[in-house]
């Protein structure tokens, strides 16, 4: 009966999407290597995209309009059960995946976790992160996602995706009165 | 249409009172404040919407909107607006490295990778983390040594399994 109800259905085909692409890009990503894995997450939500259509497709062929549902509603739930699947991923990697502004500290965190007696000193701290490794590896994670194109030994940016990212964090700064680090 | 309206328009009252609350210098970036920001207008919106179950903005068709009484939805389209736009947030409050190297290389022709960590050092993407993780109490600092308080130790443990969960070290 729940799913008749066409809020519940908007949040069930939404969240199901999202649980298909979080089974979906976990297992990919446990079996494909690493310079893998911005290709397996883009197929991952992609995915999801598609069962998240393919279901209020499957609805309307499935006869809903017995039930009351119109045509251009079906379109407006998928519509609005799209962003939420967008969000859904938006947030999981934003928080989870990729853990924002976070990722060094949780780094840090398991530096220490993986010590004998779970300390160091600074000096043990920065022998295993530095700024140099940092760059390193944000560099090859760049390139690696198509962000950057490395051009001899000289790199050179190249995405839209993170000049409108760019783009919105100069409008937020701008909004709040809070000017940028730099 | 209507329901989603509404959720959209008090999302945009959560943005707009968080930024008037930033520009007073009464909140920055404290999780718990922004999430009570939410839970107000939120509480706001469920109270509207008890108090005028039919949508308030009206959608000009016949009853396009009345037929879709979509409050779970609106609802829960709220929240992850209010998170997505915290992790935006994020982005401002602490120099990412991944910007540094965007706002870097962006317009210009090209940088090597040595004169990329000529910007990086460790006192800005290490030192000042650490001293964050000393001050919110996930790390402990003695005199020499840097060690997991019990919370800094659960964190890093559900990351940890994260991590062998999809076989990825996330930073590597």
């Amino acid at each position: 009966m729940f799913l008749l109800h066409f809020d519940g259905l908007i949040l069930a085909v939404s969240f199901s999407s999202f649980f298909l692409f979080m089974v979906g890009h976990i297992l990919a990503l446990r079996m494909t290597p690493v310079n893998q894995t911005a290709r397996v997450m883009v197929g991952a939500i992609a995915l999801g995209f598609l069962i998240n259509i393919s279901a209020f497709i499957f609805i309307a062929l499935a006869g809903f309009s017995k039930a009351g549902i119109r045509i251009p509603q079906l379109i407006f739930g998928a519509g609005i059960s799209s962003v939420l699947y967008a969000l859904l991923v938006f947030n999981y990697v934003g928080w989870i995946f990729g853990m924002g502004i976070a990722a060094i500290r949780i780094r840090l965190l398991l530096l220490l976790m993986n010590t004998p007696a779970h300390r160091a000193t600074r000096e043990q701290i920065l022998t295993q992160c530095n700024a140099g490794d940092i760059l390193r590896i944000r560099l090859a994670r760049l390139v690696g996602s198509g962000h950057l194109i490395l051009d001899g030994d000289s790199y050179r940016f190249h995405s839209k995706v993170l000049t409108v990212q760019a783009w919105i964090t100069a409008g937020l700064s701008a909004l709040l009165g809070i000017p940028l680090k730099r | 249409m209507n329901y989603i309206a509404e959720a959209f328009g008090f999302f945009v009252l959560v943005v707009l009172s968080h930024a008037l609350a930033c520009r007073r210098g009464w909140i920055l970036f404290q999780m718990e404040w922004f999430l009570a920001l939410c839970l107000v207008w939120g509480g706001l919106y469920f109270a509207l919407l008890r108090l005028a179950p039919v949508p308030l903005i009206c959608s000009g068709s016949s009853n396009f909107g009345r037929s879709m009484p979509l409050v779970f939805t609106s609802f829960v389209l709220y929240g992850l607006l209010c998170l997505a736009y915290l992790v935006q947030c994020t982005a401002i409050q602490v120099q990412s490295p991944s910007m540094k190297v965007v706002s870097l290389l962006r317009g210009g022709p090209g940088m090597t990778r040595d004169q990329l960590r000529r910007h990086f050092s460790d006192e800005e993407f290490v030192l000042s983390r650490l001293r964050d993780l000393v001050r919110t109490g996930y790390v402990n600092h003695d005199s020499e040594f840097f060690s997991l308080t019990p919370k800094g130790f659960q964190v890093a443990r559900v990351f940890d399994a994260y991590q062998r969960l999809i076989r990825r070290n996330m930073e590597s």
